[in-house]
């Protein structure tokens, strides 16, 4: 699947606003709901909303999103659906996308996991080196949640209680471009990205 | 080559009081392309081969939500003992209504329901000890393939939708998912219906 790039989006959403009012095609809410998530980290609430038509909501919601950022929000590392990373000894777990400093702890501990990560990037190896340097071990297999970790990359601290549906954490910052994902609080009682159990 | 087949009982057969049978299965399953599970990186449990700990979909790939109405969802869904030659066999069906007969049904979901493999899971009343029966798989071992399919138009149970009927020969007579817990296998099922990045 190609990755999501600003201007298909812009393009592709400006392609399917004749359908708003008769309704969207199943292809354009695959689409609809794949933005989503990639802007907000997690789904959007479809069920219990008691909206007739949430994709039209959803649309809107996405385009006045899109005219705010410069950028898609980045994503590092995010596991293959099904896949559950629980972080030994704790109550944490997280699916679909993962913050930086939890994939690389964790990787570092267990590089063969890797085929669970549906994306990974090139370096991932030399990142996670790079984070065990500096910390030298990550504590109960790989949780680090200390904003100071450096890969140079100005990522934010996940917030390690929230839970399921309020995540942001898909969030890696790039150069202080606006976050959609970051003023999102909405739940959904959905399981992405992080849950505590 | 080691000989694993040995056959022989290994529990009392005897109602478990604690857990009572429930009959029924849950308004909401999932369903997937069979292409699209990773069984590379699939895992089962290393003590009782029906538990599948880590049930992992290829990158990009999806399930999809199936929703049913009434008081007996999936009405039809049941497993029988099949003879075999050299070995017996169970024959798992796995029944739904398709409640719409429009231009995006058809094309997205009932012509390739007719020639595609799917994966279905069902989520049974009766969870078991630790919710360990909770969520079932079918189509894991030998795939789902369409045997049946109607439309009556006219029908007062269905009002004009389409009722599919998957069929599945395996081995074995139930493989369930389950992973550390009920919350975390619960996320890792939610998470098999989120779009990827």
């Amino acid at each position: 699947m190609a990755e999501l790039k600003l201007n298909e989006v812009k393009s592709a959403l400006e392609e399917m606003r004749p359908r708003f009012d008769a309704g969207f095609t199943g292809a354009d809410k695959a689409y609809l709901d794949r933005v989503y998530y990639r802007l907000f980290g997690k789904e959007y609430p479809h069920k219990g909303t008691g909206c007739k038509d949430c994709y039209r909501d959803q649309y809107l919601i996405i385009c006045s999103t899109m005219k705010k950022i410069k950028n898609l929000p980045k994503v590092d590392y995010a596991l293959k659906n099904g896949v559950v990373l629980v972080i030994p000894f704790t109550n944490k777990y997280y699916s679909g996308i993962v913050p930086a400093e939890v994939a690389e702890a964790y990787l570092a501990k267990f590089p063969a996991k890797a085929n669970l990560f549906s994306k990974l990037p090139d370096d991932w190896a030399k990142r996670c080196e790079k984070r065990v340097k500096a910390k030298d071990a990550p504590k109960d297999g790989g949780e680090t949640d200390n904003s100071e970790e450096a890969n140079g990359e100005g990522e934010k601290p996940t917030n390690e209680t929230e839970t399921n549906g309020e995540t942001d954490n898909n969030g890696e910052t790039e150069g202080g471009e606006n976050e959609p994902n970051e003023n999102e609080t909405e739940t959904n009682g959905e399981t992405e990205g992080e849950g505590e159990k | 080559m080691a000989n694993n087949c040995d056959f022989a009982l290994a529990q009392n057969i005897a109602p478990d009081c604690d857990n009572p049978q429930v009959r029924g299965i849950e308004a909401d399953g999932l369903i997937m392309n069979r292409k699209d599970v990773d069984f590379a990186s699939c895992v089962k449990d290393s003590t009782n081969a029906a538990i599948i700990k880590t049930f992992v979909l290829k990158t990009g790939c999806k399930a999809y939500d199936i929703q049913q109405l009434g008081a007996t969802p999936f009405t039809g869904t049941q497993s029988a003992f099949t003879a075999g030659t050299y070995r017996n066999k169970v024959t798992h069906d796995v029944q739904f209504l398709v409640p719409d007969h429009s231009p995006d049904v058809c094309k997205n979901i009932i012509d390739n329901l007719a020639n595609g493999e799917f994966v279905v899971i069902l989520f049974n009343k009766h969870k078991g000890t630790d919710g360990k029966a909770k969520y079932q798989v079918y189509g894991y071992e030998g795939g789902l393939r369409q045997t049946e399919g109607t439309r009556d138009p006219y029908s007062e149970d269905t009002d004009g939708g389409w009722l599919v009927k998957l069929q599945e020969i395996a081995p074995s007579s139930g493989i369930f998912i389950y992973d550390t817990d009920e919350t975390t296998t619960d996320a890792a099922i939610a998470s098999l219906r989120t779009p990827q990045p």
